[in-house]
């Protein structure tokens, strides 16, 4: 038995048998081949090519919609990668003059490009050759599952098992899920890494940065992933098991508690009333979403039905969709397109003219309001549909009032039209604003004087406040939701919000996040619009709350300007009373 | 054919989500588009080429467009090197 340390990266502990991705070309023998071979070896690089570009896609595809924007980045720069033209020349002309296997001619244009990345002297440019990498090892294996003819762990059936790798691309995460492995350990990876990003969302144990895994653990030994204390244990002895399951039960009590939650009330010990919501975009987090105990959708994306896609889907089609969400789940509130930036209708990309900087360009309303027969389109959808349930309209990324009454004059216009068509719509359908452009922030007196409801998305406020590309990784670390220009911006809107007695929720990862539950509690936030998986902790916060005695530490975290003292009051504040909201008591 | 020297300005140089900026660029022409600097010559539709140019905030890059629709490829490429990619903004 030996244990290895990295960082826990999401919750739980698996106990169960390894499979050991090695991905290292390792001790490899190049192959030569005969003339005649020539042509099947290029004809097996073409498909390998063909079938690493379809996995990618085909992850692209599956990968849930909520999940990180930068794995959705990662994958397209990865599929451009595989799509290299130059890369299917060099790798063809080696098999042709050097007589080479197409798995060796291109293991060794890997090492060409792998030495000119290593020999350059800007350190992050130099970084990149591990993308290079895993996109080759990648286009690596397809070619060696054709030559074996077996598809590798693609066919194998893995549920149950722990996945152990070097590195995981987001297209191994997804094959994962799909997969019903139970847990994985890797490598590389750090509590931010996209990957550790994506185990959170699948909600299964993980631990990442463990730097010799692959080396240490065979193939096929027992092993337990303990996401908790950040430690994957080998070969455990009986004791060790003993004490692992001991701790999987205890945890697994706390989430089944956790799961009773669910239908008890938001409220606080001082007997305030939460209102908890969900965001969705998937069909199948329709089912989710009515599980989680949350009382309506503060948050329904629909840029899905938009993507993946050649055509826009039509006004029946949104009508549909959206009518299937209203009469499951009663209270919704549907958030106009918010495609542009990072997310891209694939009918819609325009070769050549892409914008430079897509999270400043023509994105959310600004593209709804510039494409008025997609907007109108969508309005007519909304307000069909509203007549099924309690249902509200939300327009994304405003940034000044104008653009509310640009919009809102679209809007008159579209329900003249259905009232002339004589087609059944629910015409008093409250129309509200993201607060996720700084100058909205500041400006949310004047918003709340004349939107029906505000909604905070802290995701890409933080970003535009503090100036940083979260899909930049030069730049994460400045990523910081306790910033107190960001914390000032959030209760400014909350207060203008009560000024004005217009609601307003905050539906971006703040929200989902326990950790942040009762400082916004603290600054008034009423209303939280989260992941599904997530309501049960926050509603068990919210019930172990006090909000009258919060004022202390959330005044204190405002006055704090160092970043760690805010950390250290935020984790007193919700150490406070706290009874077993948090894993480490059931430990 | 068309030709011209480029700088690089955005603080990061030429990494993998810039690169894949300008195989979009490129792809959206039929003309040959090519980058080189004294070691290395890039097709502008190949991302790993692109990247391996290890071209660092200031190098100078030259750019070479040939081909039907030239004209156009030609400014626009000139344009995201102009814009610094729209990188560091």
């Amino acid at each position: 038995m030996f244990e290895l340390s990295g960082s826990g990266v999401a919750t739980g502990i698996a106990i169960g048998t390894a499979y050991v991705m090695d991905r290292s070309p390792g001790e490899f023998q190049m192959r030569q081949i005969s003339p005649e071979q020539v042509d099947s070896e290029i004809a097996n690089l073409d498909l390998a090519l063909g079938n690493a570009l379809k996995s990618l896609k085909r992850s692209r595809d599956e990968i849930r919609d909520d999940a990180p924007h930068e794995i959705t980045a990662f994958l397209d720069a990865h599929m451009l990668m595989v799509d290299d033209p130059v890369l299917r020349e060099q790798t063809r002309e080696l098999i042709n003059n050097q007589r080479l296997g197409a798995e060796s001619a291109l293991l060794m244009h890997r090492n060409q490009i792998v030495e000119v990345f290593d020999a350059m002297d800007d350190e992050y440019l130099r970084s990149k050759k591990y993308d290079v990498d895993q996109v080759i090892q990648q286009i690596y294996r397809e070619i060696v599952n054709l030559r074996d003819n077996r598809a590798g762990w693609i066919e194998e059936d893995l549920e149950g098992r722990i996945l152990v790798a070097h590195d995981l691309t987001p297209a191994d995460a997804v094959l994962m899920m799909n997969k019903k492995m139970i847990a994985f350990a890797t490598d590389l990876g750090s509590p931010i890494s996209h990957v550790a990003i994506l185990a959170r969302s699948l909600q299964i144990p993980a631990v990442v940065g463990l730097h010799e895994s692959v080396r240490y653990i065979e193939h096929g030994a027992a092993i337990a992933v303990d996401s908790i204390d950040g430690k994957v244990i080998v070969e455990p002895d009986e004791e060790k098991l003993d004490w692992l399951r001991d701790r999987q039960r205890r945890y697994e009590r706390h989430r089944e508690h956790l799961l009773v939650m669910r239908h008890l009330p938001p409220k606080t010990l001082d007997g305030r009333n939460i209102s908890l919501l969900t965001n969705i975009e998937l069909p199948n987090e329709i089912a989710v979403a009515q599980d989680s105990g949350a009382t309506g959708v503060g948050l329904y994306r629909t840029e899905y039905l938009f993507m993946n896609r050649d055509a826009m889907p039509d006004e029946t089609e949104q009508y549909e969709s959206y009518s299937e969400v209203i009469r499951t789940l009663g209270q919704v509130t549907i958030r106009t397109l918010d495609l542009g930036a990072d997310k891209q209708v694939d009918g819609g990309r325009e070769q050549g003219n892409v914008a430079v900087n897509p999270a400043l360009g023509v994105r959310a309303v600004r593209f709804c309001l510039r494409s008025p027969e997609i907007f109108r389109t969508q309005l007519r959808a909304i307000f069909r549909a509203a007549v099924h349930g309690d249902v509200q309209c939300m327009i994304p990324m405003l940034s000044s009032l104008d653009e509310y009454h640009q919009v809102v004059s679209v809007i008159n216009e579209v329900k003249t039209q259905l009232a002339e068509e004589k087609l059944r719509f629910e015409p008093h359908v409250p129309i509200g604003g993201m607060i996720e452009v700084p100058a909205a922030a500041v400006t949310a007196d004047q918003f709340a004087q004349h939107l029906d409801f505000l909604s905070i998305g802290t995701n890409d406020l933080i970003q535009y406040t503090l100036a940083i590309d979260r899909v930049d990784d030069e730049v994460n670390y400045l990523y910081d939701p306790l910033h107190p220009s960001v914390l000032r911006l959030v209760k400014h809107t909350i207060e203008a919000g009560a000024k004005h007695a217009k609601p307003v929720s905050l539906c971006g990862e703040m929200a989902s996040d326990g950790r942040y539950t009762r400082l916004l509690l603290g600054m008034g936030l009423t209303i939280f619009s989260m992941d599904p998986a997530t309501v049960p902790e926050v509603k068990q916060i919210v019930r172990n709350t006090d909000v009258s005695t919060l004022a202390q530490y959330t005044d204190a975290i405002f006055n704090a300007t160092r970043s760690d003292e805010r950390i250290e009051l935020l984790t007193q504040m919700n150490d406070m009373r706290d009874d077993a909201s948090n894993v480490n008591s059931c430990a | 054919m068309k030709s011209a020297t480029l700088v690089v300005k955005n603080k990061l140089g030429l990494h993998a989500r810039v690169a894949a900026q300008i195989v979009r660029t490129a792809n959206g022409f039929e003309s040959e588009i090519h980058l080189s600097n004294d070691n290395h010559s890039a097709n502008a539709r190949g991302i790993m080429g692109l990247m391996m140019l290890a071209a660092t905030q200031g190098t100078t890059l030259n750019l070479v467009v040939d081909g039907t629709d030239e004209e156009t490829a030609f400014n626009a490429m000139k344009e995201i090197f102009e814009s610094s990619f729209g990188d560091d903004t």
